[in-house]
């Protein structure tokens, strides 16, 4: 996996008003894929997303970890939260963990009324990308 | 009848005002809606919906019986009554919320789908009440801000019993002269149902991804107990062939001891004063030196054929592996004794081992099994302990005791320890630390299944970064036979 590669998110929301998503792939024990969501993910930016997640996923070839980062999402709709569930789908196809991190309450309402944390678990710890 | 009253006395009013100005409201057709919704304001409430009615029977009568008549540009229109019906019948919930972010208007199925029984008793609440989630409220009224629309925002609302509902919002902002926003039209589809669909369907794929790891992960584990079978035959096979020659130069080696001990008797019993001529020839040859060093040299053999006999040994327990389920009375001491033996050439230049082991009653176990959960652990110690590249050996202790009904084993080294964050992973399938190519992430797994799953035990792990980590095994004296059989006779 290369830039271009990790690129493929930030190319998939050119353009986007109200959302941004790019991945940093991260090394050492707690490394991994971390994917940054940013803004409004709803269900048009998370149909354009989805795609791009899950190809990323599917040819990710380092710490074999996903990571969603939230701290900067305002807004999720449920195509948002099907999109994070599916990648973990896929994730874990793979083999590999998966976990949402730093959810602000709104978001974490939401992920709460839809029922998520029953398979997915979500990790508090101060950013540092 | 009080309905009635008031929409006589609004119809009466009506009139009387269309006779004084004209025919205002038959020409305001365009906006009529307008008109409805101002008179609405200053009337009561009722009279308000029955002057509703009033103006939409008026238009009705007004327009060709076809509900739609020729707009000057030609474009056909629809009824009033016609949108009044589809906004009245409509399953969707269809709003008006004014400048102070009131509900101004609002449908049957509006009311409805918020839990309340009459339109009346919605009208004039605050519509951000209904959103549990300030946050979205304030994204999609940003939305209409900038964009004067907003097609298909999913909201969460609040109904009056306190339930949840999800929608799908459709809204436009109606502007004043001065540009502001002073109405907010919005439709609202209930999309409750799908949300439920969706998240079973979340469930079930999360559930099948989760069954395929296990598979995989299963398939993995056998391939790897096989590889360890295979391993364990080898290594019996092996054990077998260097036991027969080992048997015969272990008697050969005793009966040549005793030949050279009865020469040397025999050397030192030749006195150079009785023989002159052999001080020459013992010179010569290094009598008097191989006659010092052999009692040395038959003693080394001693000992290397005593430790070659260990191995085979160990590597004969090693090949019980394979044999199932063949619990036998196991002395634990003696088999980390064992483990030490067979894993030395990996511990020895990392780290020094030190042993405290307690009294212990023997166990009913899977010799083989144990030994390889020993071994994995102690391998484990000490190649973390070699990953730090430390100037001086690291320590591995090994402690055995009992409690209760259990015998202990704890083995801890001052390695790197385990990061708190995967603590909770390492008996993961699959899950290491070790460089690709180095750590297949089966062996804790394996190890963790042999004490859990098969002997009914327990294997934990405490560790802080930088202070080392510290594995503990606790298992049964007594093994019980594995829950499956007791949940089988339980289960109707």
């Amino acid at each position: 996996m290369n830039e271009t590669d990790l690129d493929a998110l930030e190319r998939a929301t050119h353009g986007m008003k109200h959302f941004s998503a790019r991945a940093v792939a991260r090394d050492g024990v707690e490394g991994g894929l971390r994917i940054h969501l940013e803004g409004y993910l709803d269900g048009d930016a998370a149909g354009t997303l989805m795609p791009a997640v899950m190809a990323l996923i599917e040819k990710w070839d380092g710490q074999p970890r996903v990571v969603f980062v939230l701290d900067k999402l305002e807004y999720i709709s449920s195509l948002g939260v099907g999109m994070l569930i599916t990648a973990k789908a896929v994730a874990r196809e793979r083999g590999f963990a998966h976990a949402l991190e730093n959810s602000p309450p709104p978001v974490r309402h939401v992920l709460e009324l839809l029922g998520v944390f029953t398979y997915m678990s979500m990790q508090d710890r101060p950013s540092t990308e | 009848m009080r309905h009635q009253k008031a929409a006589s006395f609004a119809l009466a009013t009506i009139l009387l005002v269309a006779m004084a100005a004209g025919t205002l409201i038959l020409f305001v057709s365009p906006g009529a809606a307008l008109v409805t919704r101002a008179l609405r304001i200053i009337l009561p409430a009722g009279a308000g919906a029955a002057l509703l009615l009033l103006l939409v029977e008026w238009r009705r009568r007004e327009t060709p019986t076809t509900g739609a008549r020729e707009a000057p540009d030609g474009v056909n229109r629809m009824s009033e009554a016609k949108l009044n019906a589809l906004v009245n019948e409509s399953q969707d919930m269809i709003l008006t919320i004014d400048s102070a972010g009131r509900i101004a208007e609002i449908n049957r199925a509006g009311a409805q789908l918020l839990g309340y029984e009459s339109i009346d008793a919605v009208i004039g609440r605050v519509e951000a009440e209904f959103w549990p989630n300030a946050r979205d409220h304030a994204v999609l009224m940003q939305l209409i801000q900038e964009s004067g629309a907003v097609k298909n925002f999913e909201v969460i609302l609040t109904r009056a019993d306190g339930a949840t509902i999800f929608g799908l919002e459709s809204a436009t902002a109606i502007r004043d002269e001065a540009g502001d926003i002073s109405q907010i039209h919005a439709i609202v589809k209930d999309i409750s149902a799908r949300i439920r669909d969706e998240q079973t369907r979340w469930k079930l794929n999360v559930q099948l991804a989760e069954a395929n790891q296990k598979l995989k992960e299963s398939q993995a584990m056998i391939i790897q107990q096989e590889k360890l079978a295979s391993i364990g035959q080898l290594a019996a096979g092996i054990a077998h062939e260097i036991n027969n020659p080992l048997g015969f130069m272990k008697s050969n080696q005793s009966a040549l001891g005793q030949f050279l001990r009865n020469i040397e008797a025999f050397l030192r019993s030749l006195s150079d004063v009785e023989y002159p001529s052999l001080a020459g020839a013992r010179a010569a040859y290094n009598i008097d030196y191989i006659l010092s060093g052999l009692g040395k040299i038959l003693a080394d053999l001693d000992e290397g054929f005593r430790r070659i006999s260990e191995i085979v040994q160990n590597l004969r327990s090693f090949s019980r592996i394979d044999a199932g389920d063949t619990r036998a009375l196991f002395d634990v001491n003696a088999g980390i004794r064992k483990i030490l033996v067979v894993a030395h050439n990996e511990v020895v230049a990392s780290a020094d081992v030190t042993l405290e082991l307690g009294e212990l009653p023997l166990v009913e176990c899977s010799e083989g099994e144990i030994l390889q959960v020993l071994l994995n652990i102690i391998v484990n110690a000490a190649q973390a302990i070699k990953a730090q590249g430390r100037a001086q050996k690291g320590r591995i202790e090994i402690r055995t005791g009992t409690r209760n009904d259990h015998v202990w084993i704890e083995i801890e080294d001052d390695g790197p320890g385990i990061p708190r964050e995967i603590q909770s992973k390492i008996f993961d399938p699959f899950f290491t630390t070790k460089p690709v190519g180095q750590g297949t992430g089966l062996g804790l797994s394996i190890s963790y299944d042999i004490i859990v799953h098969n002997h009914g035990g327990a294997l934990t792990v405490r560790s802080a970064p930088g202070a080392g980590a510290c594995f503990r095994i606790d298992l049964p004296i007594i093994h019980r036979k594995n829950t499956d059989s007791e949940a089988l006779a339980r289960s109707p």
